[in-house]
Protein backbone atom coordinates (compact mmCIF):
# COMPACT_ATOMS: atom_id res chain seq x y z
CA UNK A 1 0.00 0.00 0.00
CA UNK A 2 2.79 2.33 0.89
CA UNK A 3 4.52 1.54 -2.36
CA UNK A 4 1.40 2.33 -4.32
CA UNK A 5 0.97 5.60 -2.47
CA UNK A 6 4.62 6.50 -3.08
CA UNK A 7 4.25 5.69 -6.78
CA UNK A 8 1.15 7.88 -7.04
CA UNK A 9 2.96 10.75 -5.36
CA UNK A 10 5.94 10.35 -7.69
CA UNK A 11 3.64 10.63 -10.67
CA UNK A 12 1.78 13.64 -9.30
CA UNK A 13 4.90 15.42 -8.13
CA UNK A 14 5.87 16.80 -11.52
CA UNK A 15 6.91 20.25 -10.34
CA UNK A 16 8.45 19.59 -6.98
CA UNK A 17 5.50 20.39 -4.78
CA UNK A 18 6.23 17.49 -2.49
CA UNK A 19 9.45 19.21 -1.44
CA UNK A 20 7.53 22.37 -0.59
CA UNK A 21 5.54 20.49 2.01
CA UNK A 22 8.31 18.36 3.40
CA UNK A 23 8.81 18.82 7.12
CA UNK A 24 12.56 19.20 6.67
CA UNK A 25 12.35 22.06 4.19
CA UNK A 26 13.00 25.38 5.92
CA UNK A 27 11.72 27.29 2.90
CA UNK A 28 8.65 25.16 2.63
CA UNK A 29 5.04 25.67 3.56
CA UNK A 30 4.39 25.56 7.29
CA UNK A 31 1.39 26.63 9.38
CA UNK A 32 1.55 30.41 9.48
CA UNK A 33 3.31 30.97 6.18
CA UNK A 34 1.67 33.13 3.53
CA UNK A 35 1.04 31.03 0.43
CA UNK A 36 -0.17 31.87 -3.07
CA UNK A 37 -1.93 29.18 -5.10
CA UNK A 38 -2.74 29.36 -8.79
CA UNK A 39 -5.40 26.97 -10.04
CA UNK A 40 -6.69 26.26 -13.52
CA UNK A 41 -10.34 27.17 -13.92
CA UNK A 42 -11.33 23.81 -15.38
CA UNK A 43 -9.87 20.45 -16.41
CA UNK A 44 -8.88 21.57 -19.92
CA UNK A 45 -8.59 25.30 -19.48
CA UNK A 46 -5.47 27.41 -19.40
CA UNK A 47 -6.95 30.37 -17.55
CA UNK A 48 -6.03 30.56 -13.88
CA UNK A 49 -7.36 32.09 -10.73
CA UNK A 50 -5.16 32.89 -7.74
CA UNK A 51 -5.82 32.73 -4.06
CA UNK A 52 -3.46 33.97 -1.38
CA UNK A 53 -3.71 33.37 2.30
CA UNK A 54 -2.18 32.27 5.56
CA UNK A 55 -1.79 28.51 5.78
CA UNK A 56 -3.75 27.47 8.86
CA UNK A 57 -3.73 23.70 8.47
CA UNK A 58 -1.76 21.03 6.64
CA UNK A 59 -3.26 17.56 6.47
CA UNK A 60 -0.61 15.04 5.54
CA UNK A 61 -2.11 11.86 4.10
CA UNK A 62 0.22 10.88 1.27
CA UNK A 63 -1.53 11.50 -2.02
CA UNK A 64 -4.47 13.14 -0.24
CA UNK A 65 -2.34 15.81 1.36
CA UNK A 66 -4.27 19.05 1.55
CA UNK A 67 -3.74 22.47 3.07
CA UNK A 68 -6.11 25.25 4.07
CA UNK A 69 -5.49 28.91 3.36
CA UNK A 70 -7.32 31.71 5.11
CA UNK A 71 -7.65 35.28 3.94
CA UNK A 72 -9.87 38.27 4.64
CA UNK A 73 -11.61 39.37 1.44
CA UNK A 74 -13.70 42.54 1.69
CA UNK A 75 -13.94 42.17 5.48
CA UNK A 76 -15.22 38.60 5.27
CA UNK A 77 -12.95 35.70 6.15
CA UNK A 78 -12.61 33.14 3.37
CA UNK A 79 -10.95 29.74 3.74
CA UNK A 80 -10.07 27.45 0.89
CA UNK A 81 -8.81 23.91 1.13
CA UNK A 82 -6.58 22.74 -1.74
CA UNK A 83 -5.45 19.22 -2.55
CA UNK A 84 -1.71 19.39 -3.06
CA UNK A 85 -1.43 16.82 -5.84
CA UNK A 86 -4.50 17.92 -7.78
CA UNK A 87 -3.69 18.43 -11.48
CA UNK A 88 -5.76 21.62 -11.36
CA UNK A 89 -3.33 23.27 -8.98
CA UNK A 90 -0.89 25.05 -11.24
CA UNK A 91 1.65 26.18 -8.69
CA UNK A 92 2.07 26.84 -5.01
CA UNK A 93 4.36 29.61 -3.88
CA UNK A 94 5.45 30.69 -0.43
CA UNK A 95 5.36 34.47 -0.11
CA UNK A 96 6.36 34.85 3.51
CA UNK A 97 7.79 32.48 6.06
CA UNK A 98 6.05 32.19 9.41
CA UNK A 99 8.77 33.96 11.42
CA UNK A 100 6.69 37.14 11.64
CA UNK A 101 3.74 35.27 13.03
CA UNK A 102 5.38 33.27 15.83
CA UNK A 103 3.03 30.31 15.69
CA UNK A 104 3.32 27.57 18.26
CA UNK A 105 0.62 25.26 16.89
CA UNK A 106 0.18 22.95 13.93
CA UNK A 107 -3.40 23.99 13.30
CA UNK A 108 -4.15 27.69 13.55
CA UNK A 109 -7.92 27.56 13.86
CA UNK A 110 -7.72 30.11 16.67
CA UNK A 111 -7.06 32.74 13.98
CA UNK A 112 -10.76 32.57 13.12
CA UNK A 113 -11.59 34.27 16.43
CA UNK A 114 -8.38 36.10 17.27
CA UNK A 115 -6.69 37.16 14.07
CA UNK A 116 -4.38 39.64 15.78
CA UNK A 117 -1.92 40.96 13.23
CA UNK A 118 -1.90 37.81 11.14
CA UNK A 119 -3.63 39.27 8.08
CA UNK A 120 -2.25 42.80 8.04
CA UNK A 121 0.67 42.05 5.75
CA UNK A 122 -1.37 40.24 3.12
CA UNK A 123 -2.42 43.38 1.25
CA UNK A 124 1.14 44.58 0.73
CA UNK A 125 2.32 41.10 -0.25
CA UNK A 126 -0.44 40.91 -2.82
CA UNK A 127 0.61 44.26 -4.32
CA UNK A 128 4.22 43.13 -4.39
CA UNK A 129 3.18 39.97 -6.16
CA UNK A 130 1.18 41.94 -8.76
CA UNK A 131 4.19 44.19 -9.38
CA UNK A 132 6.45 41.21 -9.92
CA UNK A 133 3.98 39.73 -12.33
CA UNK A 134 3.82 42.96 -14.29
CA UNK A 135 7.60 43.14 -14.45
CA UNK A 136 7.77 39.57 -15.66
CA UNK A 137 5.42 40.36 -18.50
CA UNK B 1 -26.09 24.75 4.85
CA UNK B 2 -29.03 27.04 5.49
CA UNK B 3 -32.18 25.37 6.71
CA UNK B 4 -35.34 26.36 8.52
CA UNK B 5 -34.60 29.12 11.07
CA UNK B 6 -31.16 29.72 9.61
CA UNK B 7 -30.16 33.38 9.82
CA UNK B 8 -28.34 35.18 7.07
CA UNK B 9 -26.92 38.64 6.63
CA UNK B 10 -28.46 40.53 3.73
CA UNK B 11 -25.70 42.12 1.71
CA UNK B 12 -27.55 44.22 -0.81
CA UNK B 13 -28.97 47.72 -0.47
CA UNK B 14 -32.62 46.65 -0.17
CA UNK B 15 -32.77 47.85 3.44
CA UNK B 16 -32.88 44.48 5.18
CA UNK B 17 -30.07 43.57 7.53
CA UNK B 18 -30.86 40.08 8.82
CA UNK B 19 -33.13 37.50 7.23
CA UNK B 20 -34.33 34.15 8.53
CA UNK B 21 -34.88 31.23 6.19
CA UNK B 22 -38.30 29.65 6.27
CA UNK B 23 -38.17 27.43 3.23
CA UNK B 24 -35.59 26.05 0.83
CA UNK B 25 -37.10 26.27 -2.65
CA UNK B 26 -35.42 23.24 -4.16
CA UNK B 27 -37.21 20.93 -1.73
CA UNK B 28 -33.98 19.87 -0.05
CA UNK B 29 -33.43 20.21 3.67
CA UNK B 30 -30.58 22.70 3.36
CA UNK B 31 -29.57 25.41 0.95
CA UNK B 32 -26.03 26.02 -0.23
CA UNK B 33 -24.63 29.02 -2.09
CA UNK B 34 -26.53 29.53 -5.31
CA UNK B 35 -29.80 28.13 -3.96
CA UNK B 36 -33.02 30.06 -3.66
CA UNK B 37 -34.79 30.32 -0.32
CA UNK B 38 -37.84 32.05 1.09
CA UNK B 39 -37.00 34.22 4.06
CA UNK B 40 -38.46 36.65 6.55
CA UNK B 41 -36.76 39.97 7.16
CA UNK B 42 -35.91 40.03 10.85
CA UNK B 43 -34.13 43.36 11.00
CA UNK B 44 -34.24 46.19 8.53
CA UNK B 45 -32.83 49.64 8.21
CA UNK B 46 -35.30 52.36 9.21
CA UNK B 47 -36.97 53.84 6.17
CA UNK B 48 -36.47 57.58 5.96
CA UNK B 49 -39.95 59.18 6.07
CA UNK B 50 -38.72 62.00 3.83
CA UNK B 51 -38.11 59.51 1.06
CA UNK B 52 -41.24 59.19 -1.02
CA UNK B 53 -42.53 57.33 -3.99
CA UNK B 54 -40.50 54.81 -5.86
CA UNK B 55 -37.40 54.85 -3.69
CA UNK B 56 -39.38 54.14 -0.55
CA UNK B 57 -41.41 51.38 -2.20
CA UNK B 58 -38.27 49.40 -2.99
CA UNK B 59 -37.00 49.25 0.59
CA UNK B 60 -38.15 46.29 2.64
CA UNK B 61 -39.52 46.42 6.16
CA UNK B 62 -39.19 44.07 9.05
CA UNK B 63 -41.55 41.14 8.68
CA UNK B 64 -41.58 41.08 4.87
CA UNK B 65 -41.51 37.63 3.32
CA UNK B 66 -39.22 37.57 0.30
CA UNK B 67 -37.35 35.16 -1.88
CA UNK B 68 -33.61 35.32 -1.51
CA UNK B 69 -30.48 33.86 -3.01
CA UNK B 70 -27.84 32.42 -0.72
CA UNK B 71 -24.42 33.81 -1.67
CA UNK B 72 -22.10 32.77 1.19
CA UNK B 73 -22.24 29.93 3.68
CA UNK B 74 -20.24 29.18 6.73
CA UNK B 75 -20.40 25.45 5.96
CA UNK B 76 -17.71 24.51 3.48
CA UNK B 77 -18.83 23.87 -0.08
CA UNK B 78 -17.10 21.46 -2.41
CA UNK B 79 -16.00 22.72 -5.78
CA UNK B 80 -15.93 20.26 -8.68
CA UNK B 81 -12.14 20.24 -8.72
CA UNK B 82 -11.88 19.03 -5.14
CA UNK B 83 -11.37 22.38 -3.47
CA UNK B 84 -13.45 23.38 -0.48
CA UNK B 85 -14.41 26.94 0.27
CA UNK B 86 -15.85 28.37 3.44
CA UNK B 87 -16.82 31.89 4.44
CA UNK B 88 -17.08 33.37 7.91
CA UNK B 89 -20.79 34.09 7.73
CA UNK B 90 -24.01 33.25 5.92
CA UNK B 91 -25.20 35.89 3.48
CA UNK B 92 -27.97 36.34 0.95
CA UNK B 93 -29.41 38.88 -1.44
CA UNK B 94 -33.15 39.44 -1.76
CA UNK B 95 -34.95 38.63 -4.99
CA UNK B 96 -38.17 39.90 -6.50
CA UNK B 97 -40.93 37.86 -8.19
CA UNK B 98 -38.95 37.64 -11.40
CA UNK B 99 -35.89 36.10 -9.69
CA UNK B 100 -33.92 39.28 -10.11
CA UNK B 101 -32.01 41.01 -7.31
CA UNK B 102 -34.21 43.44 -5.42
CA UNK B 103 -31.44 45.83 -4.52
CA UNK B 104 -29.24 47.62 -6.97
CA UNK B 105 -25.90 46.94 -5.34
CA UNK B 106 -24.27 43.99 -3.66
CA UNK B 107 -21.84 44.78 -0.86
CA UNK B 108 -19.27 42.10 -0.22
CA UNK B 109 -17.74 38.99 -1.68
CA UNK B 110 -19.92 36.21 -3.12
CA UNK B 111 -19.23 32.59 -3.98
CA UNK B 112 -18.52 31.50 -7.54
CA UNK B 113 -21.30 28.93 -7.27
CA UNK B 114 -23.66 31.67 -8.44
CA UNK B 115 -22.09 31.63 -11.85
CA UNK B 116 -22.36 27.87 -12.10
CA UNK B 117 -26.04 28.00 -11.25
CA UNK B 118 -26.73 30.77 -13.72
CA UNK B 119 -27.51 33.73 -11.48
CA UNK B 120 -25.93 36.09 -13.94
CA UNK B 121 -27.59 39.29 -12.77
CA UNK B 122 -26.37 38.75 -9.22
CA UNK B 123 -22.89 37.90 -10.50
CA UNK B 124 -22.74 41.12 -12.50
CA UNK B 125 -23.59 43.19 -9.42
CA UNK B 126 -21.07 41.48 -7.17
CA UNK B 127 -17.90 43.47 -6.44
CA UNK B 128 -15.82 40.37 -5.82
CA UNK B 129 -16.29 36.68 -6.53
CA UNK B 130 -14.17 34.01 -4.91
Amino acid sequence: MEMISAQQIEKANHDGRRELFSRKNAEGVRPGSVVLVETFNGPGEKTTSTFMGVCIAIRRKGIDTSFTLRNIVMRVGVEQRFSLYSPLVKNVKVLQKPTELRVRRAKLFYLRDQPGKAFTSLQSLWKQEQLEKQQQK
Amino acid sequence: MIGLKGTLNVIDNSGAIVAECIRVMSGARFARAGDEIVCVVKRARPINPNLTGQAAAQKVKKGDVKHALVVRTKKEMARPDGRYIRFDDNACILLNNKKEPLGTRVLGVVAAELRQKNWMKAVSLAPRIV
